[in-house]
């Protein structure tokens, strides 16, 4: 072959190579661009999808904090007039284990008096139990603000379990 | 107070329910940052504090939004996390401390699908990438295969092209190559040269452009013919034709054609050779030939082809055609005296002259030196006719002929013989025709000359005769049909001294042919030369013979010498040869001369005659005064005897010419010292009369008649 076709053929075989890169490139570029895109959209749907979750649980949250606000606020005032005599105690008693067991959510319901001493409860076992040193009893204790809903930090309940605690404070009592 | 705590298992089946991934990890964290539950469950819960400084709750707190959305690792060792924080604080009733949801999943398993998508993508890009470059470097090497195959294949063609451009240029002949609608696709350089037409000229030219115009049409119907049915026509056999020249000339091309059966379709290559010289030297060729080159008439060749056609032509018509032979009169004595050169002017003058003599059918040839023949076609069905017709028009010929000539700077008279034999439908050869005519043409120089002669079947009769002779003749010195017979040579009252030997020939048929029947014959044929040394070796046989008998021993032998024998240059030697080997003596031969011998190279013959003399041959010159001889030429020949010619012997009684002419001879070999002997002798008065001459040796019928040897041996031996 000659030196003008064996230059000719190199030159063509260099522009084969490079526009081959070109286009692997541009693919590439493309590819990655657009994975780039997923991840992006990716962030953004998995963000959207945990606030979701969020705010779903916070629904149900909300609405099991309201719920038992207004249960104790019922008790609250039930519990004015519920007679000292242990019949009316253990009436009053059935009475907290009833609305435990219907309020979902909710359990134990207790009526702890200013020495800390609790006096009503939905479970039976925990009447009489010293709560003063419990940490929401003197939070609320010290804070002592009526319409406020106290709640607890986390604690290992009498009964074993993890709990938190919402505490309304009965005045005149 | 009254206190509702709330129950981990249902929150726990509550967080659980919206976990729709194993990695999802939902919690709920009490406003200071101490972890209720979370799903699924962590030890050591309570102890476990969200609320650390720079960790997302914190930072998830301090925004002070409701809703907060972290990514990264703060404060979770390990694999980043995204963690969506919602804090749970409705207005009523008024809480003192708010609860926090919080949702994480691990990026890991958030980006899982996609990383796992990625992987692949880049296998598929990698494993195509790879392929498309495999496919590249495959394509790139195969073409470089085919770029390397398609270069020597291109060499190959090209070294191919060039060996048949080559070729091409290389061929005498000019070459051109049409394809099938006639389109000049490929010449050489020999085109330009024959048709005048340039390279850029011819190609894509038709072809019919290279044809005069009155041939195209059909120059086109025979190409159509041979792209159709390329079997009509021999390719490859070369036909001439006429080309047309770029400036309108034409010339003449032989042209071979071969079919080309491609890919591309039929083509045809020609090859054109200029033939123009060819057919010029053809013409030159016929022209010699064919005819005459002093005078431009037809030669023997072609009047052979004229006449037979006459000769055809008149069988089939049965009209009379007539050959006329014409022989010029003494024209050898003119070449002789004037010259070859003049000779030759006079030649034309008479083609000319004989041309305007005859018709334009007719045909004038010269066959030979000083003959002309003339065809006479078409004079008619009737003999007289044709005759009287060609009487007119030799007449006519013989009187042009007559006319005198302007050779150079010489008048010159002259006059022709004319042989005619006429043919009509008779069946005969050209040959005979000829003979015809010759033997009519020296009927007319017996008659003088300057005349013509019409062939007489009798003339043939003698020609047949003839003929028959001359075979006989050759044959007879074979067949040992010639006999010598002496005849008595004697001096004074009769002493014989010795004979003259005469051939005689003895024919089975014919019985004895006198010698004047066959003599002359022999020399024309050659057989002279033969019958001649025959003679002399048999007369020389005798003599030997002779020399050993008694009363013979003195003869001598006068034996006849033609001018033929005369002139070979070995004769002297084969007489010696002769003499030697029969043993005959010389003193005792002599040999007779004709003066018609002395005619040629004299110096020759005297010194021929000399060297026979010094052996002792003896000479005698017969029938002399009958020719030309020269006295001076007589004085110097070593001659030993004049032999007067019976002419004058016979008529010397009567004739006083004669008789002086007898005594002249007589008294010239006396003044020359010579012998002389006459012959013919018949009566003694004429013996009587040369012995009162002074001639006193006799041969003749008085003193005895030819005779066999064993007759003479006794007629010697009786005297």
């Amino acid at each position: 072959m000659s030196d003008r076709t064996v230059h000719t053929g190199t030159r063509r075989s260099l522009a084969e190579w490079l526009l081959c890169a070109v286009l692997l490139l541009s693919w590439g570029g493309y590819l990655g661009y657009s994975k780039h895109q997923d991840y992006d959209q990716i962030a953004f749907s998995e963000q959207t999808r945990l606030s979701n979750q969020a705010l779903v649980i916070e629904k149900n949250l909300t609405s099991q904090l309201l719920s038992a606000n207004r249960v104790l606020e019922g008790l609250l005032v039930e519990l004015a007039s519920v007679p000292s005599s242990k019949a009316a105690a253990s009436t009053f008693n059935e009475r907290l284990k009833l609305i435990s067991d219907t309020l979902p959510g909710v359990s134990p319901i207790l009526i702890i008096n200013a020495s800390g001493k609790i006096v009503h409860s939905s479970v039976a076992s925990l009447l009489g139990f010293d709560a003063s040193g419990r940490d929401y009893f003197q939070t609320a204790l010290k804070r002592r603000r009526q319409n406020t809903l106290y709640v607890s930090a986390p604690f290992t309940s009498a009964l074993g379990s993890t709990a938190i605690s919402l505490v309304r404070e009965i005045t005149g009592a | 107070m009254v206190l509702a705590a709330l129950d981990p298992i249902f929150f726990g089946v509550l967080l659980d329910s919206v976990r729709f991934t194993p990695d999802t990890h939902i919690a709920l964290v009490h406003g200071d940052g101490k972890l209720f539950m979370s799903v699924p469950a962590l030890t050591d819960l309570v102890d476990h504090d969200q609320a650390r400084p720079g960790c997302f709750f914190d930072q998830h707190k301090s925004s002070g939004q409701a809703v907060s959305v972290f990514v990264g690792t703060a404060c979770h060792p390990g694999a980043a996390k995204m963690m969506a924080f919602h804090t749970v604080q409705p207005s009523q009733p008024g809480m003192d401390k708010p609860l926090v949801v919080s949702v994480t999943r691990d990026m890991s398993a958030i980006y899982a699908n996609w990383r796992r998508e990625m992987t692949e993508m880049g296998w598929i890009y990698g494993g195509l990438s790879l392929v498309l470059c495999s496919c590249l470097l495959f394509y790139q090497q195969r073409r470089r295969v085919f770029q390397r195959l398609a270069h020597v294949n291109e060499s190959a063609l090209r070294a191919s092209d060039a060996r048949l451009r080559s070729f091409f240029e290389a061929t005498p002949d000019a070459l051109l190559i049409s394809d099938a609608h006639g389109s000049i696709t490929m010449a050489n350089r020999q085109v330009e040269s024959l048709l005048g037409y340039s390279m850029a000229d011819l190609l894509g030219k038709s072809i019919e452009a290279l044809v005069p115009v009155r041939f195209r049409d059909k120059h086109l119907t025979m190409r159509d013919g041979f792209v159709a049915a390329p079997d009509t026509r021999q390719m490859g056999k070369g036909v001439t034709a006429r080309a047309l020249r770029k400036d309108g000339s034409e010339c003449d091309v032989e042209i071979s054609l071969s079919r080309i059966e491609t890919d591309d379709g039929i083509f045809f290559a020609s090859a054109l050779r200029d033939i123009t010289e060819r057919l010029q030297a053809d013409e030159k060729i016929r022209e010699l030939a064919f005819y005459d080159q002093l005078t431009g008439l037809p030669n023997r060749t072609l009047l052979s082809d004229r006449l037979k056609q006459a000769i055809s032509a008149s069988n089939r018509s049965g009209i009379c055609s007539a050959l006329v032979l014409i022989d010029l009169d003494y024209f050898k004595t003119l070449n002789d005296t004037l010259g070859h050169d003049i000779g030759d002017l006079q030649l034309k003058q008479v083609a000319t002259r004989l041309s305007t003599c005859v018709r334009e059918c007719d045909t004038v040839a010269r066959v030979g030196g000083d003959e002309f023949v003339v065809i006479l076609a078409g004079l008619g069905s009737s003999e007289v006719e044709a005759a009287t017709d060609t009487k007119a028009v030799v007449a006519k010929i013989l009187a042009a002929l007559n006319q005198p000539y302007q050779l150079g700077e010489v008048f010159h008279s002259s006059s022709a013989s004319i042989g005619i034999t006429l043919f009509q439908d008779q069946r005969v050869s050209m040959d005979d025709l000829m003979k015809q005519a010759d033997l009519a043409m020296y009927r007319a120089k017996d008659a003088g000359r300057n005349a013509m002669r019409f062939f007489d079947p009798s003339m043939e009769a003698v020609v047949v005769k003839r003929v028959a002779m001359e075979k006989d003749l050759r044959h007879a010195l074979n067949s040992n049909q010639f006999m010598l017979h002496y005849q008595a040579q004697v001096e004074g009252a009769g002493r014989v001294t010795g004979a003259e030997v005469l051939v005689r020939w003895l024919h089975p048929e014919r019985c004895m042919v006198p010698p004047n029947d066959f003599i002359a014959l022999a020399e024309e044929t050659g057989v002279i030369l033969a019958l001649g040394h025959w003679v002399l070796e048999t007369a020389c046989s005798q003599l030997e013979q002779w020399g050993q008998l008694p009363g013979l021993a003195h003869l001598t032998l006068a034996v006849n010498v033609s001018a033929l024998q005369f002139a070979q240059a070995d004769f002297v030697e084969q007489v010696m040869t002769v003499v030697q080997r029969t043993g005959a003596n010389p003193l005792h031969l002599k040999l007779e001369l004709t003066e018609s011998l002395l005619v040629g190279n004299i110096s020759d013959i005297i010194e021929k005659m000399v060297r026979l003399k010094s052996q002792g041959i003896g000479f005698s010159l017969d029938d002399f005064g009958t020719g030309y001889s020269s006295l001076s030429y007589l004085s110097r020949l070593p001659l030993d005897q004049l032999k007067i010619d019976r002419s004058f012997v016979s008529d010397a009684l009567t004739n006083p010419d004669d008789a002086a002419i007898a005594r002249t001879i007589i008294a010239l070999a006396h003044s020359l010292r010579l012998g002389v002997i006459a012959e013919g002798v018949e009566t003694d008065a004429q013996r009587e009369f040369l012995a009162g001459a002074g001639c006193h040796a006799y041969q003749g019928y008085f003193f005895g008649r030819p005779l066999p040897v064993a007759e003479f041996e006794a007629f010697v031996r009786s005297h």
